[in-house]
């Protein structure tokens, strides 16, 4: 039994050992870095969950929206809404808000069927841009323009006491949102690797590659391309109601449509059809506005005409500017720039040499 | 003196497919050329080369001046009319947009007016279609469009594709006929693709047959109709 | 059925506005197969620049052209820069770039002129005049002969000149048209300018009216998305009637719906995207099939 497992540790590829390592890392985390930092890991890593969701829709099944940020929404109220009004565990309203959002999501996912990818775009654009709208006015329910406060959890007490047990402080209730979001997040991750993996994966991936092809071999394109709706809707509400709590307070105002449109950043950045991807996409877009903000002013070898100008002109110009290089520099995100570059090392490492083909480079034109 | 257009090894291909393996060839000023052999023997592709539809290698000289660098619309800027496989309408504008973007080039106000005159006189219809789409027209009209709006570039060369393709044999007759008059009477060469052995072969004074990609017989049309070994292993009759 | 009547010519009043910005969108769409999420970004940027010319004296009729000048030829710049590297990317990363265009605009918006709304001066005073026995504002009837004459300028300029018709040729039938000796590329950059011109006439228009500040045409883009896929979005023809529209129909259901307050105005224009888009994607005046050869 154990040498079998030996054996099985030894032949695994060097993939594996890369998870493991990240594993421990964001387990061990909080032991590292102050509360308040954890905290904002936190957030990344809800952005992290709802970008999980957003790529299965658009990296797997080729749909688009740029209205996740009204799914998280939905989630954060159906939380808020829940603890406060009908005093329910907030740790139980987590998987309610998730599938409450999920069925809205698959609901939308049917007319989303009609519509082409931009015309998809437009609505769902439309949509996250009018949705805070829609919530503040059933204002006895949500609690209208002023939103809902809601109290910080505290942690419960055996984590309170494993946490002191090692590192001699009891654990606070950042570092306890911060295990709850990377919890959940990574257990959200290990569903999405099922998934992608297996036949709804293959099915979903076949669609994006081409749908009367995927239609030809008997896929049913109708059902798969809403339960990815849906799904991404589920992942999106999650995340949603763990930034109310992480929060603990939800306004029409936190979910503009910037929200949306960064998340469908984080998706594109990261590296769409990649389960590494959101991770990494997440992480990008949640410390972009911040570290713009003071990273830059902190270098010293920045002069300080360029530093100042950074920092005044704020979060968004760098943010739209880095978008735009990445976009034209290396679309296929940082997954797919890695994924180049380890592909090059690979080929100089093995001593592949090119093979003189003598063929012309590409056309520039097909053939009309 | 150097030929109005030659081509000098050119070898040309698309994407990992290569077609054309090294072909050289030439068309005089005022001469008629035509360019025959079997589908997928690279005639299309000799054509797209000149225009810059495809990417080549080896030299193509137009008046002397190499095209290498050029942009297919600067090519057609030097005085190349292209004809296309398919025939290029603009289906999205009217017959007489179609043809305006023929002359929007030109700066001899008169001779435009002229040339629109003649443009009618050899295709009516598309005068009485002139405002109408010109998706509306059937396929000999579009051809017809076709070679009117290369007419009303007033080019020094016309590279015609296919131009019989398609079309009933009445029709076809009536725009060789009139490929033979401008010639004649502007002077404009023509380097022609068909299908149509006989016809090229009569209305043309040079031919090239392309096999494979390569030049396999070459010569004057007259002589290549006279063979009969010629005709049957290249030309299909 | 007077104030029925103001409200109309009110509507038409916005519709202008929003037509401008969709046609704005409908040029981009026609040229390149891509909805340009930053128009309204644009339109918001261009205004700023109106109201510093302004600010430093000019006359609002000699700041308006100015500033469309000024417009074009960002259109152009943009295009040259940062469209044309990307022309053959999928549409996915094109309207990521837009998405970034937008923040980034934004931004620099905020970064050089504030957020504090201010106050856009208008030509047309706020008095009214009794047509019809309905009250109706010289500013309203100033918006809507403005948004009338660059709507048909535009429509000469596409229809009646050549450059037009090179534009129209590059953007639906560019190999053709290259086939012909049109410059493609550079007839691109025109219509981007052109759009870029014709946005920012939308927001000129609008500024006196919402305050100007850089987040003012977030919920304009919306109302021009509504009358771009209303009219049909390879259509400028619908961008108009399309634009009226929309203007006429919001105006009306804010007026007469009681559950449609002016903040849900904005959920008309999205409940029309949504039924268009799922009763005739087409719009009015679309073609069913699409092209590009």
């Amino acid at each position: 039994m154990l040498t079998s497992m030996l054996q099985r540790i030894r032949n695994a590829p060097p993939r594996y050992w890369l998870v493991v390592v990240v594993a421990l890392f964001f387990a061990g985390l909080p032991t590292l870095v102050s509360s308040f930092s954890a905290g904002l890991w936190a957030h990344a890593l809800i952005f992290v969950i709802a970008i999980m969701g957003l790529n299965i829709l658009i990296g797997y099944s080729g749909q688009l929206s740029l209205g996740h940020g009204a799914f998280m929404a939905l989630g954060a109220y159906t939380m808020a809404i829940l603890v406060r009004r009908y005093h329910v565990n907030y740790l139980a309203t987590i998987p309610i808000a998730g599938l409450l959002a999920g069925a809205v999501g698959f609901v939308f996912g049917i007319p989303a069927l009609r519509l082409s990818a931009l015309y998809l775009a437009l609505a769902t654009f439309a949509l996250a841009v009018v949705f805070p709208n829609f919530i503040a006015r059933p204002d006895q329910l949500t609690g209208g323009n002023h939103g809902i406060i809601l109290a910080p959890p505290d942690p419960p007490q055996f984590a309170k006491d494993a946490f002191a047990a090692v590192t001699g402080a009891p654990m606070t209730g950042d570092q306890w949102i911060y295990y709850l979001t990377a919890g959940i997040g990574a257990l959200l991750l290990w569903l999405a690797w099922n998934l992608v993996r297996h036949r709804a994966g293959r099915a979903m991936r076949a669609i994006r590659d081409g749908e009367v092809a995927a239609a030809a071999s008997g896929v049913n394109i109708a059902a798969y391309k809403t339960l990815a709706f849906g799904i991404s809707a589920f992942y999106a509400g999650i995340a949603g109601s763990l930034y109310g709590i992480a929060t603990g307070f939800v306004s029409p105002q936190t979910f503009p449509v910037t929200l949306s449109i960064a998340l469908l950043v984080g998706a594109v950045i990261g590296g769409l059809a990649s389960t590494a991807g959101p991770l990494l996409g997440g992480i990008f877009v949640y410390y972009l506005p911040i570290e713009s903000n003071q990273w830059v002013p902190s270098q010293s070898w920045i002069p300080g005409q360029i530093a100042s100008v950074v920092e005044k002109a704020g979060p968004a110009v760098t943010y739209g500017v880095v978008l735009i290089l990445i976009m034209i520099f290396a679309p296929n995100g940082i997954v797919g720039l890695i994924i180049a570059g380890y592909a090059r090392l690979r080929r100089r490492l093995r001593g592949v040499a090119d093979r003189e083909t003598g063929q012309l480079p590409p056309a520039s034109q097909t053939v009309p | 003196m150097a030929a109005l257009l030659e081509l000098d090894e050119v070898r040309a291909g698309y994407g990992q497919t290569s077609v054309l393996h090294g072909v050289s060839m030439s068309v005089e000023e005022g001469q008629i050329v035509s360019l025959l052999g079997a589908n997928g023997a690279g005639k299309t592709t000799t054509l797209r080369s000149v225009t810059g539809g495809v990417r080549w290698t080896g030299d193509i000289r137009f008046s002397g001046r190499s095209l290498k660098r050029l942009s297919t619309e600067d090519v057609v800027r030097c005085g190349i009319a292209h004809v296309p496989e398919g025939r290029g309408i603009l289906t999205e504008l009217t017959v007489d947009e179609n043809l305006r973007l023929g002359s929007h080039l030109r700066k001899d106000g008169g001779d435009v007016r002229k040339d629109y005159d003649r443009v009618f006189e050899y295709f009516p219809v598309l005068r009485e279609r002139r405002r109408l789409s010109a998706s509306t027209l059937s396929g000999g009209e579009q051809q017809m469009l076709a070679v009117a709006r290369a007419l009303l570039m007033r080019p020094r060369l016309m590279l015609l594709d296919e131009p019989s393709l398609g079309l009933a044999p009445m029709v076809v007759r009536a725009i060789f006929e009139i490929i033979r008059t401008i010639n004649q009477s502007d002077g404009v060469a023509v380097f022609l693709v068909e299908q149509n052995a006989r016809l090229a072969l009569e209305i043309s004074s040079q031919a090239y047959v392309l096999e494979v990609g390569r030049v396999a017989v070459s010569g004057a049309s007259s002589d290549l109709m006279g063979k009969e070994s010629v005709r049957r292993s290249y030309l299909g009759y | 059925m007077q104030s029925l009547l103001q409200q109309i010519i009110s509507g038409i009043a916005s519709g202008g506005i929003f037509a401008s910005l969709a046609l704005a969108l409908v040029l981009i769409y026609n040229a390149m197969g891509l909805v340009n999420f930053a128009q309204g970004e644009l339109a918001m940027f261009a205004t700023f620049i109106a109201f510093t010319l302004i600010d430093r004296g000019l006359s609002y009729w000699i700041a308006l052209p100015v500033a469309l000048v000024i417009a074009f030829a960002g259109g152009v710049l943009i295009q040259r820069v940062v469209i044309r590297p990307v022309e053959r990317a999928p549409v996915l990363t094109l309207v990521i770039i837009t998405l970034g265009m937008a923040t980034l605009v934004n931004g620099l918006a905020g970064f050089i002129w504030g957020y504090v709304p201010r106050s856009f001066p208008s030509p047309f005073s706020a008095r009214t005049v009794n047509l019809l026995g309905a009250f109706v504002s010289y500013q309203d009837m100033g918006v809507i002969a403005v948004s009338a004459v660059v709507l048909l300028l535009i429509y000469l300029l596409l229809q009646r000149t050549t450059i037009g018709l090179t534009m129209r040729a590059a953007a639906h039938h560019p190999e053709a048209a290259r086939l012909l000796g049109v410059r493609v590329s550079w007839m691109l950059a025109l219509g981007w300018g052109l759009a870029a011109a014709v946005g920012a006439v939308s927001g000129i228009l609008v500024a006196p009216v919402l305050f100007l500040e850089p987040n003012m045409m977030q919920a304009i883009i919306i109302y021009a998305f509504a009358a771009a896929v209303l009219g049909g979005i390879e259509s400028p023809l619908g961008a108009v009637v399309g634009g009226l529209i929309v203007g006429v129909t919001v105006n009306l259901a804010g007026a007469y719906l009681p559950f449609v307050g002016g903040d849900l105005e904005l959920a008309v224009a999205l409940a029309i995207i949504i039924g268009v888009l799922l009763v005739r994607p087409n719009g009015l005046f679309g073609r069913a099939s699409v092209r590009r050869v």
